[in-house]
Parts: structure tokens; sequence; C-alpha cells
């Protein structure tokens, strides 16, 4: 994977990393489009059918992994940062209760005002809940 | 009308216990506890209101086996948005049943906005009558999963 630091839950950018992530065992994708992930959304979509479903919303996604990991499989959810609010309640009421594993691949979006708070705290909230098992996309494009 | 215990058994008898159920949270998922025999597999909402749908799905793409959500009327207002995803993606083997009592009944029976009588990925709405309390259960959420982990991984 694309380490840009020292911090291993911090990438610079996402080519490529949809085949590392395939490496690693994950074999269920949902999420809400960013454009931060443009590269990575594009190669998810090439997925096979039922390897891959975009979601309405980041709760849905987390929900849908979810259902995935119960049958067996190992998840991605995908979102920006302005969606982790849609998450938290799936992640504190589902995901860490019932013991379900998902990776959150998290663009950073930061600059613009409306982005700025949880831009601050996207880590923190989520560090704060003890989820540890989440990537931070923070590329130079994430804020079109 | 049916009671919501008359609809649960009614569900439970159609699809049988090769199925795996998804309870939705509130007292459908306590009621389900109540009837569901031994041999019932479910995987039993004590949060997350709303996402049972998007729960089943990603079961059902998964397994073979058919895959029953039970969901309430207010959690299917709750997310609407997966209505449309289980419309697009849900195979044959996935279920969505609504019981529909018209309010949140285990937070205090408050109203919620009435349904239309029908919705994309919704296999059926039971209407069903108010007043019953199912008993009051506190599962151990993880073994819960692992128990359906091991069903649908084997």
């Amino acid at each position: 994977m694309r380490l840009a630091t020292s911090d291993n839950r911090v990438v610079r950018s996402d080519g490529g990393l949809l085949s590392d992530l395939l490496d690693e065992g994950y074999d269920f994708f949902s999420g809400v489009p960013d454009s931060g992930l443009k590269a990575f959304i594009a190669d998810v979509c090439g997925l096979p059918e039922g390897q891959h479903i975009s979601a309405t919303i980041e709760s849905e996604a987390v929900g849908l992994a979810a259902g995935a990991y119960l049958a067996g499989r190992r998840p991605c959810v995908y979102l920006q940062n302005a969606g982790l609010g849609h998450t938290i309640n799936a992640l504190a009421s589902l995901c860490i209760p019932y013991e379900i594993d998902l990776l959150l691949v998290i663009g950073h979006r930061h600059t613009l005002p409306q982005h700025r708070v949880m831009g601050d705290v996207d880590r923190l909230l989520l560090e704060l809940m003890g989820w540890e098992r989440y990537l931070i996309v923070a590329g130079e494009n994430n804020e079109d | 009308m049916r009671t919501r215990e008359e609809a649960i058994r009614h569900l439970l008898d159609r699809h049988g216990t090769g199925a795996i159920y998804v309870a939705s949270t509130g007292y459908v998922a306590r009621a389900v506890h109540e009837l569901a025999a031994p041999d019932h597999h479910v995987f039993y909402m004590q949060g997350s209101m709303g996402l049972a749908p998007a729960i089943g799905l990603g079961m059902a793409l998964h397994t073979e086996r058919p895959v029953v959500v039970i969901n309430g009327d207010g959690a299917l207002l709750m997310a609407l948005g997966s209505t449309h995803t289980l419309r697009d993606h849900a195979p044959d083997n996935l279920f969505h049943y609504v019981l529909d009592n018209g309010c949140h009944e285990s937070v205090g029976g408050q109203p919620c906005a009435p349904l239309e009588p029908g919705y994309p990925g919704v296999t059926e709405i039971l209407k069903v009558q108010r007043g019953s309390r199912p008993p009051r259960v506190q599962l151990e959420p993880a073994a819960n999963s692992r128990l359906v982990r091991d069903v649908l991984s084997n």
C-alpha cells in the first residue's frame, strides 16, 4: 500500500488501492462516491456483479457490508468524510457490539468551510469509538 | 387485522428453518425471539434501526439460503433509499416483509407517517395490531453474529 507517512492509516493516493485490498482478502465493497476516491471507485465498479453495491447512504453501505460479513465475506466500505456521520450509529450499535469487522476507506476533505469541522474530527471520532480498521485517503484532488 | 405475533408466526411457517431471518430492532426482534423455534436461524438486531434490508441484502448476495427480513414501518421509513437498492440488486432469495402497526411501539407508541400501499424492494406489507408487548430479551450480540456466520459459511 502507498504509505505517505509512518502512519499506516493515511495514504496520499488511491491509485492501485483496490488491487492492494483484493490482495489482502477484501472481497465485497459498498459505499457512496467521493472525488478523492475516483480511481479506486472506478476500479471497484469493474468488479463482477455481487462484489460491489453502490449504496444510497453511508449507513446503508455499512449494513450491506455487515450482511456480507455475516455471510463469511471480508467487506470494505468507501465514503467521503462528510458521510462518516451517517455511519456512526451503524458502527456503534451494529458493528462494534456484534463484532462485525469491515474496513472504512475514507476520502478526506478539509479545505472548504463545509468540510472543515469533519476534516478536523474524522479520525478523532473513529479513535474515540475504538474503530481501528480505517484508511484515510488524503490526496490533492479531494475538494472537487 | 392480525396481531404482530400471528404475522411473525405466518412468516416463520412460510419460510421454515432453511432460511436466515433478520429481525429489525425493537418489538419485532423481541417478538421473533419469543416465537422462533430453536432451529430457526435469526439475526436479532438490537440497534442500527433501518438497516435490516441492507443487512439482508448483504447476506443474500453471498448465500443460497432464503434470507427473510422482518422490518417495521418506522424502520422502513428511516431508510427508504434502501428500497431502491433492493429493487436494483436483490437476488431471488431475498424476502423483505414490513410489519405495519403505524407507530414506534417499543418507544411509546408515537405515530409514524402512514405507509404507501407498496414500495420497491418490499415483498409484502402486513398490517398488524398494536397492543402486545413482547418480553424483553437481552441477547449477547457477538454470540448471535457468530451463530449466523457459522450457519451462512457452511
